[in-house]
C-alpha cells in the first residue's frame, strides 16, 4: 500500500510539473481511451453501463498492462441512457451495443431570429424553447405526472455521474495512477454549434449576424463561469473543454465571435485557480497567434492535427503540450514505426518540459490503436523519456 | 405548471435549494446537465 502511494505520488508531481510547463524527472503518459478500454477486451460497453464489476475488471485488466501516469475517464453511462428514454429525445442515439452517436437533425433547433432571446437569458431560453423542441416530454402539455417524470429523469442522470467512482478509486488506490478531470465544460460559442445551430446553421450565422453570435457567447460564458466554479478548483486536476468550432474559422472570423468569450472565460476561470485543459480538435496552426494570449502556464493543450514542432515554437513557452502519439499510427503502423515516431517527438518537441505524452484523440474503438503498439509505445516512453 | 416550474421543482427537490438565488442556480445546473 505504502509503495502505490509513494508511486501515485511520484505521477501527481510528474504530471504537475509538466502542466504548469516546467520539467519533470520523466515525460508523463496520459491516458484518452475512454470505449477503448472495453473494445479492446472484446467487451461491449452496453455490458460495462450495466454492471460495475465488469467496468472495474475491465479498467484494471487494461491499466495493469499499459503504463500510464494519469488518466480520465468517460462519465457515460446507464444513467444517461436511462434520462433520455424518460424525456424522449435529445442528440445522442444509444446504439443496441451501448455505442452512441449525434443524432442526426437533432441539433439545428433553434432559428437564428432567435439570438436575442438567447442572449436575454441562455438558462431560460433552452428551458422554454429548446426543451420542448429536443424532448417529448417537454413538449406535453402539462398534466399529473410530468413534473415527477421530469424529476426521475434528472435523479438518473445525478445517479449516473457518480458510478464510475470505484473506478476512479480503485486505479488510485490499487495502481497509483492519477485521475486528472476535475470535470467536463465548454467553450461559450460552442453550445451553440452543438446544441443549438448545428455546423451548417452556425456557419450561416457568422457570415451574416457575426455580432449575435459573438453577443451569445459572451451571455453563455455568464452561465457556464457559474457552473463551472460550482466546485472549487482543485490543483492537482483541469477542467477539460473540447474546442469544436474554430479548426473551421478563418482567423478574422474566429476573432470575431468566437475568440471574446473564449479568452474572457479562460482568464475568468484561471483567476479563479482553475487548471484548463483543452482539446484542439482539428487544426489550431492558423490560430496559434491568439493562443499565445490565452493566461501563461495554467492551460495544456491536446492537438489533433497540428505540427508539434510548430506547436513548441509558437506556444510552447505558454502552455503544457499534450499528445504526440497519432492513434491511426497506432492502428496501421508497426511497433518499431510507431517507436520511431515518439522518439523524434520526445527529442524534438519534450525536449525541456512541458510535455505530456498521449493519443492524438480520445480512442474509442479497436480501430484506435493495436494494444502490443500502445503497450511498447508508453513503456519506451516511460523509459527513453527521462530528463536530465 | 411551465416547463420553468417544473426544472424549478426539481432543483428544490433534489438540491434543497430554499432561496430565489439557490433556486435560479441549480436551475441553471440542471439546465446545463440537459442541454443536449
Amino acid at each position: 500500500m505504502e509503495s502505490v502511494k509513494k508511486l501515485y505520488n511520484e505521477r501527481l508531481k510528474r504530471l504537475n510539473t509538466a502542466l504548469a510547463n516546467g520539467k519533470p524527472d520523466r515525460v508523463p503518459i496520459f491516458s484518452q481511451t475512454a470505449e477503448y478500454v472495453y473494445r479492446i477486451q472484446d467487451i461491449k460497453p452496453i455490458e460495462a453501463y450495466q454492471s460495475l464489476k465488469v467496468t472495474e475488471k475491465a479498467y484494471r485488466n487494461f491499466y495493469s498492462e499499459v503504463y500510464f501516469d494519469g488518466f480520465q475517464i468517460p462519465v457515460i453511462g446507464k444513467g444517461k441512457l436511462d434520462t433520455l428514454r424518460i424525456l424522449g429525445g435529445g442528440t445522442s442515439e444509444f446504439l443496441p451495443d451501448g455505442s452512441f452517436q449525434t443524432k442526426p437533425g437533432s441539433i439545428n433547433v433553434m432559428d437564428s431570429s432567435e439570438y436575442d432571446e438567447l442572449i436575454k437569458s441562455p438558462h431560460k431560453f433552452f428551458i422554454e424553447k429548446i426543451m420542448p423542441r429536443r424532448f417529448k416530454l417537454m413538449a406535453e402539455e402539462y398534466g399529473p405526472g410530468k413534473d415527477e417524470k421530469f424529476i426521475e429523469a434528472v435523479k438518473s442522470l445525478l445517479d449516473g455521474r457518480s458510478i464510475t467512482k470505484p473506478v476512479t478509486d480503485m486505479l488510485k488506490n490499487e495502481l497509483g495512477v492519477v485521475e486528472l478531470a476535475q470535470g467536463g465544460m465548454y467553450n461559450p460559442v460552442d453550445i451553440i454549434l452543438d446544441f443549438l445551430r448545428d455546423f451548417k446553421g452556425i456557419a450561416m450565422d457568422v457570415r451574416r449576424c457575426p455580432e449575435a453570435v459573438r453577443d451569445a457567447g459572451l451571455s453563455i460564458m455568464d452561465w457556464l463561469l457559474e457552473m463551472a466554479t460550482m466546485n472549487p478548483p482543485d490543483p492537482d486536476r483541469f477542467i477539460t473543454i473540447p474546442m469544436h468550432l474554430p479548426t473551421f474559422l478563418r482567423p478574422k472570423d474566429f476573432e470575431k465571435v468566437y475568440w471574446p468569450s473564449f479568452k474572457k472565460f479562460a482568464e475568468a476561470l484561471t483567476e479563479k485557480g482553475y487548471k484548463l485543459f483543452y482539446l484542439f480538435e482539428g487544426n489550431y496552426e492558423h490560430l496559434h497567434e491568439y493562443l499565445q494570449e490565452l493566461p501563461k502556464n495554467k492551460v495544456a493543450g491536446m492537438f489533433e492535427h497540428d505540427d508539434l514542432k510548430l506547436v513548441k515554437k509558437n506556444l510552447g513557452e505558454m502552455m503544457c503540450i499534450v499528445g504526440g502519439m497519432p492513434t491511426n499510427m497506432l492502428y496501421f503502423n508497426t511497433k518499431e514505426e510507431c517507436i520511431d515516431h515518439v522518439k523524434n517527438v520526445l527529442d524534438t518537441v519534450a525536449i525541456d518540459g512541458g510535455f505530456i505524452l498521449s493519443s492524438d484523440k480520445p480512442m474509442l474503438s479497436k480501430t484506435d490503436g493495436k494494444l502490443e503498439n500502445f503497450k511498447a509505445v508508453n513503456e519506451f516512453v516511460h523509459n527513453y523519456g527521462i530528463y536530465n | 405548471m411551465t416547463n420553468l416550474e417544473i426544472v424549478e421543482k426539481a432543483a428544490k427537490e433534489i438540491f434543497k435549494a430554499e432561496t430565489p438565488e439557490q433556486i435560479e442556480h441549480f436551475t441553471k445546473f440542471l439546465t446545463f446537465l440537459l442541454m443536449g
